[in-house]
């Protein structure tokens, strides 16, 4: 029997209830079943029991009684209004109703609302003309409308109470439903309890539970309970799952062991386990940051934060610990650049500093200023702080003010050179503004400087020396122009104004064969003439052209060509021209010389081989007829008229003989063709032919064994008897002549000698002997004409060689000379 | 006239009777010497100064083209030793060459009275003594 029951019973007798289940007819029962049953009460009103029957079978057979009580259990009608009636009923007990914290609803069959205490009517604000008009489901959204009433009133008569929960105007409230039967009507009560504060720390609960899971799903955070005990025993009491995620193993609770657990590394050991032993002694907060070794020898950074709470006789430390190695690696790497950017900045060989939108210092490099504590100083300061200090007026910072104001307005970098002096030398600063946007807007200016003292002193020596290349170019007495491969003029000294009439301004940028060269010089395609140079890689061409100046002149030019391109990688040419219009003048005139020297000796020639000829008529006349006089006259002529005509016949012959010596020597010349010759022939044949003075004078002939030579072979035979005979001719009297006669071979000609053992030849003769008709001796010594010699030389002469003596007087006489290899035809 | 001393200088023998035979024949002098080369003549002419009274005159005609020392290295020579002379000598230069640089080059010849081409004449003889 349960409380219910027992309530139920307080009001109806157990033997007036025992007399109700004899009644029941169990036999014929079909359970469960329902059945009601009434009783008088002692103030006289009908009471009505709902019983409620079901068997139960369990070893045992039991009935399950449940019954009801119907507190309305009036079988006549209300007459008087029922939420009037409801107050009449309560009396006294309203006030006590409304003085209750639980709000209480009444409400008829049809929903409507028929009685309210004072706390519902705080809940939801009806008043007292409200009553009867308002529907349940206009308060309880649990109900929704008539439709949904009338259903929850159907299953109502079964289950007679529930509860449901609703929230009204912010408030969590917990709603009683009772259904009453008061004086045969069936009301329903509605009893409301404020459930808010009791839901707020569940919800409250339930927020914090999934914050966590939240936060261990979506954060690489474990958390863990850390035990201390009184005895200092240790161990991790708790460690979430989370934990194996991050590290890849697991720390069991309770474990005594759980530092060779947890295997921290070499290095950071001693400071973990100081500040575990801190935080254990003196139960303090622990917070630590260090790196794990992990089975496959990684390390993982990871930090750890624990608080420690008291409770009974054992310090709880509640904490977290999570992975921070990404944030250790891009910290490293952050480090690692911020390292990397100071060095550069701080060592780079330039003053560099960072402005802010005012030109005032955010930063200096050391370059900029050396001392720390004046580069400190600086930072928020500008550059008239800085004249202020050094004590200097302020031009140099006005002259930067203006340069960053330029900066700052026009968005772009500006470059100035400083002009220092400093150690009596000056130096020479580049500097320049930098103005730094973000998003479109002026953030900040960097300042850059550096030294260029020594390339613009560089600078300065080129300019001088080009200045001085410039004034030799310019008083050059030649043409100077400088060319590109497309042959477009880019420099034009004075005398190639002079030369061509066009000044230098006129000239740049045009084609200088087109302005320059005459059409004339149309057989010769002049462009190819510069890709010619070009292909070839030539470095210098030289070409005699015709040119065109100014005024339409044409004059003879001498033009060189240079090709510079490993001046600055860039093919240029630089092109020296020379007017050789006198020189062409002076060629021209030696040329016409020479025609008129060339008529001349062939004039000549022809006078002498004439005059030779009719000379010789008138002569032999003479001889004739002295030699008839002679003859036929001689009785009649005294002995001085016979040495007269004696006279007479001689000259007439030693004439005849100079006349043919020169003819001879007229016959001298290149006029035939060269032939290959072995002198060893040559010289047996003049040998023969001299056979007869050969023996006279009881001489001996040698040569060695000769070369074939390329010769004129008439001549160089002429050329040995001559000198044979000539050595035969001046030997020494009662002595036998010697004549050596030898060959060796030079470079570019053979070299012969004809040595005799005569009576030699005194030093300054040497070189008259070879004069035509010149001769050492009187006819009474010795006999001749002086041609012979001045044979020989002419001879050599045609073979391009040379002649000469070595002499010794009554020693002997040996002749040299050479011919040439190389025999060079006139014609 | 017969003071005078005449010597001919020339390589050719009829040159030389022509000559001789020329000045008999107007009987100039009879002290007449001739030499076939200058080399000759300075020696011969070395002897008649050393065979003569000082003062003597001498009238030289030389030739200029002769083997062995020419007229031109004749004059040359005497040029050095005519320091030495007593004898009064006169040179005439006779040529066969008609060359008028041969007539100029010896007429600027301190030495040398006159360039004379050859043949001798009576006529060129006569003035020669005249002078």
């Amino acid at each position: 029997m349960n409380d219910s029951a027992t309530n139920v019973l307080q009001s109806i007798p157990v033997k007036y209830l025992n007399t109700f289940m004899s009644d029941l007819e169990l036999n014929e029962q079909l359970f469960p079943f329902v059945t009601k049953k009434y009783w008088n009460d002692k103030k006289g009103n009908i009471v009505e029991f709902e019983l409620n029957i079901s068997r139960y079978e369990a070893e045992e057979t039991y009935l399950l009684v449940a019954f009801k009580q119907n507190l309305t259990s009036e079988t006549h009608p209300i007459p008087a209004e029922k939420s009037d009636l409801i107050r009449k009923k309560l009396g006294l007990f309203e006030v006590f109703i409304n003085q209750i914290k639980e709000g209480v609803f009444v409400f008829d069959a049809d929903g409507k609302l028929v009685y309210k205490n004072g706390a519902a009517e705080k809940l939801v604000k009806i008043s007292d003309a409200d009553l009867k008009k308002t529907a349940i489901w206009e308060i309880f959204k649990y109900f929704q409308n008539s439709i949904v009433w009338k259903e929850t009133l159907q299953k109502a008569d079964k289950k007679k109470d529930f509860r449901f929960t609703e929230k009204i105007k912010g408030k969590y409230l917990m709603i009683e439903f009772q259904k009453r039967n008061f004086e045969g009507d069936n009301y329903y009560l509605m009893i409301c309890n404020d459930i808010t504060e009791k839901f707020k720390d569940k919800i409250a609960i339930e927020e914090r539970d999934s914050q966590i899971d939240f936060f261990q799903t979506n954060f690489p955070v474990a958390m863990f309970q850390f035990h201390v005990l009184k005895n200092k025993v240790h161990y991790f009491n708790y460690v979430s799952d989370s934990f194996q995620e991050l590290f890849g193993f697991k720390i069991l609770p309770h474990y005594k062991l759980w530092l060779t657990r947890l295997n921290i590394h070499p290095e950071d050991v001693s400071s973990f386990l100081e500040a575990t032993q801190q935080s254990i002694v003196y139960n303090e907060k622990f917070k630590f940051t260090g790196r794990m070794l992990l089975k496959d020898n990684s390390v993982k950074w990871f930090e750890a934060n624990a608080v420690p709470v008291f409770q009974n006789n054992k310090i709880v430390f509640n904490g977290i610990i999570w992975d921070i190695s990404q944030q250790k690696i891009a910290d490293f790497e952050i480090k690692k650049r911020r390292e990397f950017n100071d060095s550069v900045l701080f060592n780079i060989p330039a003053d560099i500093a960072v402005f802010d939108k005012n030109h005032n210092y955010l930063f200096i490099n050391p370059n900029g200023i050396a001392d720390p504590e004046l580069r400190n100083w600086m930072i928020g300061k500008n550059d008239f702080d800085y004249c202020a200090f050094k004590g200097v007026d302020n031009t140099l910072a006005i002259r930067r003010e203006e340069f960053f104001q330029e900066a700052k307005r026009t968005g772009k970098q500006v470059e100035w050179v400083d002009e220092v002096s400093k150690n009596n030398r000056t130096y020479y600063i580049l500097r320049r503004f930098y103005p730094f946007y973000v998003e479109d807007e002026f953030a900040y200016m960097i300042g850059y400087g550096i030294d260029i003292s020594d390339i613009k002193n560089l600078q300065n020596i080129l300019s001088k020396t080009e200045k001085q290349n410039n004034l030799i170019m310019q008083s050059s007495m030649e043409g100077i122009v400088i060319i590109d491969e497309d042959c477009t003029i880019s420099f034009w000294n004075t005398k190639a104004q002079k030369i061509f009439g066009w000044t230098l301004q006129e000239v740049i940028g045009k084609n200088l064969p087109e302005l320059i060269l005459s059409e004339e010089n149309s057989c010769f395609e002049i462009n190819d003439f510069f890709k010619k140079i070009e292909s070839s890689g030539q470095s210098n061409t030289t070409l005699d052209l015709l040119a065109i100046d100014r005024n339409k002149k044409i004059f003879p030019i001498e033009l060189t060509m240079i090709s510079v391109d490993d001046l600055d990688y860039k093919s240029k040419y630089f092109v020296f021209i020379r007017d050789i219009s006198s020189r062409k003048e002076k060629e021209l005139q030696i040329q016409q010389q020479n025609e008129i020297l060339k008529r001349q000796n062939t004039e000549l020639e022809q006078f002498n081989y004439i005059a030779s000829h009719d000379l010789q008529e008138p002569l032999l006349t003479i001889i004739g007829y002295s030699d008839l006089l002679l003859e036929e006259f001689s009785n009649d002529l005294n002995e001085e008229g016979k040495l007269f005509l004696d006279f007479i016949h001689n000259s007439a012959n030693r004439m005849r003989f100079l006349i043919s010596g020169l003819l001879e020597y007229n016959r001298i010349n290149k006029n035939s063709d060269t032939q290959w010759l072995d002198l060893n022939n040559t010289l047996s044949d003049v040998i023969d032919d001299l056979s007869v003075n050969i023996k006279e004078s009881n001489a001996l002939v040698h040569y060695d064994s000769l070369p074939v030579i390329e010769c004129y072979p008439i001549f160089i035979r002429l050329l040995f008897q001559n000198l044979i005979s000539n050595a035969l001719k001046f030997r020494k009297e009662n002595t036998g002549a010697e004549v050596h006669i030898q060959a060796k071979e030079l470079k570019d000609s053979w070299q012969f000698s004809v040595k005799d053992n005569g009576i030699g030849i005194e030093e300054k003769y040497f070189n008259q002997i070879f004069q035509i008709f010149r001769r050492l001796h009187t006819s009474e010594e010795y006999s001749g004409f002086g041609i012979g010699l001045a044979h020989c030389k002419k001879i050599v002469d045609i073979h391009n060689g040379k002649i000469w003596i070595e002499s010794k007087v009554n020693e002997g006489t040996t002749f040299f000379f050479t011919i040439s290899k190389k025999l060079i035809n006139d014609n | 006239m017969t003071t005078n001393t005449i010597i001919l200088i020339d390589d050719d023998l009829s040159v030389n009777y022509f000559h001789r035979r020329l000045i008999t024949i107007l009987n100039l002098t009879d002290d007449i010497h001739t030499f076939f080369n200058g080399k000759q003549a300075l020696e011969g002419i070395m002897t008649l100064n050393n065979a003569s009274e000082p003062g003597k005159k001498a009238v030289i005609f030389l030739d200029l083209n002769m083997p062995l020392v020419s007229g031109w290295e004749f004059l040359e020579e005497f040029e050095k030793l005519k320091h030495n002379l007593h004898l009064d000598c006169n040179i005439h230069v006779i040529s066969a060459s008609l060359n008028p640089v041969d007539k100029e080059r010896a007429e600027q010849n301190p030495n040398v009275v006159s360039y004379i081409s050859k043949p001798l004449s009576k006529e060129t003889l006569l003035h020669c003594f005249n002078v």
